[in-house]
């Protein structure tokens, strides 16, 4: 076999080992593929579904007048043995929230600081001449939040046999009422599952 | 997905929009059911946060495990459908002759309409 033989021979041998499955796109709004023993899309989608449901339904967001609430999201913390972006859920349950009407949050507030600095920093242009003063945000414009949502996801672990495993996730929230500091509504929502104890985070 | 039967509950009328039709009975209007499912109960009311509500109650006829997906969609007077995660497919599988309670909230005060999916997988 001549060297350009061999080395054209290489190439396509490299070339199929390297492919693996075909990439597929998930159409998210008909999955109907089997669970996985972590989180995925469609527990954070269960869970914030499932939460604003409860929420609209307690009435809690409901002004007597048809207004909005002002909402400031705090602090909402992975108690999982996984690598967890809370926003997964709260951003899920912020658009669901304000699409109902019933809800608007506020990104100058929240536990983790202003959510969004530029509030702030436009702020910073008052008395910089080389911007249209009328157009710079003036004092008392922010609206300060009424509620405050806060949670927790929660992960148990327990071992059914030598071979299987149940894993439990806790969806927990609360909404806080800014000024009394009472919790007007709190709920939570379990997803359990169970398979192979090979296949489970710890 | 051969196997897949279709129990379309239809559209129920909360506030009779203009593009709605169906049989005289509010209950059970449109249905096409060819599931081994009984509809017991469809029930609508209004709760605390002024949103509407429905439950829908079926029974299973199978004699073994049954597994079906369900969803609720909900629309506007004028028929708009609401884009929400609350109408996303839901598995479920039932016991022989077990039942199936289904409930939503409209996810808009504007939501008065509503159709109920179910389907065998």
């Amino acid at each position: 076999m001549s060297l350009r033989k061999l080395a054209i021979f290489s190439s396509v041998l490299l070339l199929v080992a390297c492919g693996g499955t075909t990439p597929v796109r998930v159409d998210t709004g008909n999955d109907t593929a089997g669970t996985v023993m972590g989180l995925d899309y469609r527990d954070f989608e269960d869970a914030a579904a499932n939460m604003v449901a409860s929420m609209l339904s307690s009435g809690a967001v409901s002004k007597p007048d048809g207004g909005r609430y002002v909402l400031a999201i705090s602090r909402v913390t992975n108690d999982t043995m996984q690598r967890l972006d809370t926003d997964q859920l709260v951003k899920k349950m912020r658009v669901e929230l304000l699409r109902s009407g019933k809800v608007v949050v506020t990104t100058a507030v929240s536990g983790n600081g202003a959510e969004d600095a530029m509030s702030y920093q436009a702020r910073e242009l008052r008395g910089n001449d080389e911007f249209d003063q009328d157009r710079v945000a003036g004092k008392g414009q922010m609206v300060a939040p009424d509620y405050s949502l806060s949670g927790k996801i929660i992960q148990r672990n327990n071992r059914i046999d030598s071979r299987n495993t149940q894993v439990d996730y806790y969806f927990q929230m609360t909404l806080t009422d800014i000024d009394t500091g009472l919790a007007y509504w709190e709920d939570e929502v379990p997803i359990i599952k169970r398979g192979s104890s090979k296949t489970v985070t710890w | 997905m051969n196997m897949v039967r279709l129990l379309l509950l239809g559209v129920f009328l909360l506030a009779t929009p203009s593009w709605a039709s169906g049989e005289d009975d509010p209950q059970f209007k449109n249905i096409r059911n060819t599931s081994k499912l009984d509809l017991i109960e469809v029930r609508t009311w209004v709760d605390r946060g002024g949103m509407e509500n429905v439950l829908v109650e079926a029974e299973s006829r199978s004699r073994f495990d049954k597994k079906v997906r369900y969803r609720v969609s909900w629309y506007s007077a004028n028929g708009e459908p609401f884009k929400t995660i609350m109408s996303r497919w839901q598995n479920r599988t039932l016991p022989p002759k077990g039942s199936l309670e289904i409930s939503s909230v409209a996810p808009h005060a504007r939501a008065v309409a509503y159709k109920v999916e179910i389907e065998d997988l």
